[in-house]
């Protein structure tokens, strides 16, 4: 994490009037809590079970569904091929429906959460293999 | 501008109606499925009185001659923009040129096409519906042709692809009032006992609510006829024409009951049993002909907390979809 984004973090809280934030990461954590120094945070043990292969990731907060509600089937289902923007799952909050999309063309693998699960920024959703695409 | 280059018959444009001019014997018009078209407008950033397009009859097709932010709410249809799915309860953006295409619905039965700035009809008493019996609002005062073509008001459109969704209502206001003894495809309403409830027999009081109503093919904007075995009258009373609105539910002399819907008359004098609450309206929009109907009764204080809770689920919605379009108008699409 860069230090403009940790700027950008503190500020995102002041103007949402919240006071603190913790974030943490496969390689990190972050403790914010703004106006005043506090003592330092306890080592943070890292988390056992980092995620094999390279994974897709929520980049938002909401209740993580693999299906529409109004769906059996999965969005997508392991081993399925897909492009840069096709939805691949979705983050419910309350009323609304945020899409998870890929980032970049690949090959989604396992779900790493339970559909169902709240999850935060940065928790990886599903395994997700990059794909270089062919050039003709 | 939107092109209709496919349209399947009975679908209209229409926002949420005329209810000021009921009194002077206009009827209200408007949407059957008033939470659908509103979510729609919400999750547009529209003003909630703002025209979209009911759909009764699949499939439809439009053309968007300039890049448009829609959503498509009500029934859950097949849709797609051009060759790409397009979710249920899904606000997107359409480019120049692109194709929306609704398909026949695996659940509902009416479906709401709505475009960021609105469709722009223009405003005929306080309304851009469509009114049949006068043929006036709505485009042309008539259902909508292939070959129409739409005015959109002007609007930043704001989204970026794939868009977001709405929860659908069903998943949020789930039918917990439904009794336990609900067979399938039957949808539960709640409903007010009305002035005349007490001129039927017990038996028939009785039989009203314990009956699965078939909705009739004879069932429409205007009304829907239900079958059953016919509710008997304690009394006969000739009653003189009095106002009705929609939700009311009439017994004509034939006792197969009347439930009075957007494009009822403003007035009529068949006995009403009861009525159906407000917020259970979109339910019976959604209801497909047909399928059947439990009525369940509920206190008024009740009926005032399923209106609260359904504006509860609008206001969250119009201040996460706000939320959310202000992140895709930075940038910053999560």
């Amino acid at each position: 994490m860069k230090a403009d984004e940790v700027r950008q973090i503190a500020a995102w809280l002041e103007a949402a009037g919240l006071d603190s934030f913790e974030l943490t990461t496969p390689t990190a954590r972050l403790r914010l809590v703004l106006g005043g120094v506090v003592a330092p945070v306890a080592e943070a043990s890292r988390p056992e079970a980092l995620p094999a292969v390279p994974s897709l990731a929520a980049r938002g907060t909401g209740i993580f569904l693999d299906a529409h509600p109004w769906s059996d089937a999965p969005l997508v289902r392991p081993g399925q091929r897909v492009r840069a923007g096709d939805i691949v799952a979705l983050l419910r909050t309350r009323a609304l429906i945020q899409p998870v999309t890929a980032a970049e063309d690949g090959i989604v693998g396992a779900q790493l959460v339970a559909p169902g699960t709240m999850v935060g920024f940065g928790t990886p959703l599903m395994e997700f293999t990059p794909e270089t695409r062919s050039t003709p | 501008m939107i092109e209709v280059v496919d349209i399947a018959p009975l679908a209209s444009v229409q926002d949420l109606g005329r209810a000021p001019y009921l009194r002077y014997g206009v009827s209200y018009s408007g949407v059957m499925d008033r939470l659908a078209l509103l979510a729609g407008n919400v999750m547009l950033g529209n003003a909630d009185d703002l025209a979209g397009v009911e759909m009764q009859a699949f499939p439809c097709r439009f053309r968007f001659r300039e890049a448009t932010d829609f959503a498509v709410t009500g029934a859950g249809c097949t849709v797609t923009l051009d060759d790409a799915p397009v979710l249920p309860w899904w606000a997107g953006r359409a480019e120049a040129g692109q194709v929306l295409t609704i398909a026949a619905p695996r659940r509902g039965a009416r479906a709401y096409l709505a475009v960021a700035g609105g469709i722009d009809v223009p405003v005929i008493l306080n309304s851009r519906s469509t009114q049949f019996r006068g043929a006036f609002g709505g485009h042309e005062g008539r259902w909508l042709q292939a070959g129409d073509v739409l005015p959109v008001g002007t609007t930043e459109g704001t989204l970026a692809a794939p868009g977001f969704g709405a929860q659908p209502p069903d998943a949020a206001l789930p039918a917990d009032f439904a009794p336990d003894d609900l067979q399938p495809n039957t949808t539960a309403v709640r409903v007010l006992t009305a002035g005349e409830y007490e001129l039927f027999t017990e038996e028939s009081q009785q039989r009203f609510w314990a009956t699965g109503w078939k909705i009739s093919g004879q069932s429409n904007r205007a009304g829907f006829r239900l079958l059953g075995q016919p509710l008997d009258f304690a009394k006969r009373l000739e009653m003189r024409s009095h106002g009705i609105v929609p939700g009311i539910v009439q017994v004509p002399p034939s006792g197969e009951p009347i439930i009075q819907m957007s494009d009822a008359h403003t007035a009529g004098g068949y006995p009403k049993i009861a009525t159906v609450i407000e917020p259970d309206l979109w339910r019976l929009a959604q209801a497909p002909l047909g399928s059947r109907l439990r009525f369940v009764p509920v206190a008024y204080k009740d009926a005032l907390v399923a209106v609260r809770q359904a504006e509860a689920w609008v206001a969250s919605l119009r201040r996460l979809s706000g939320q959310y379009r202000s992140l895709c108008a930075t940038g910053r699409r999560p």
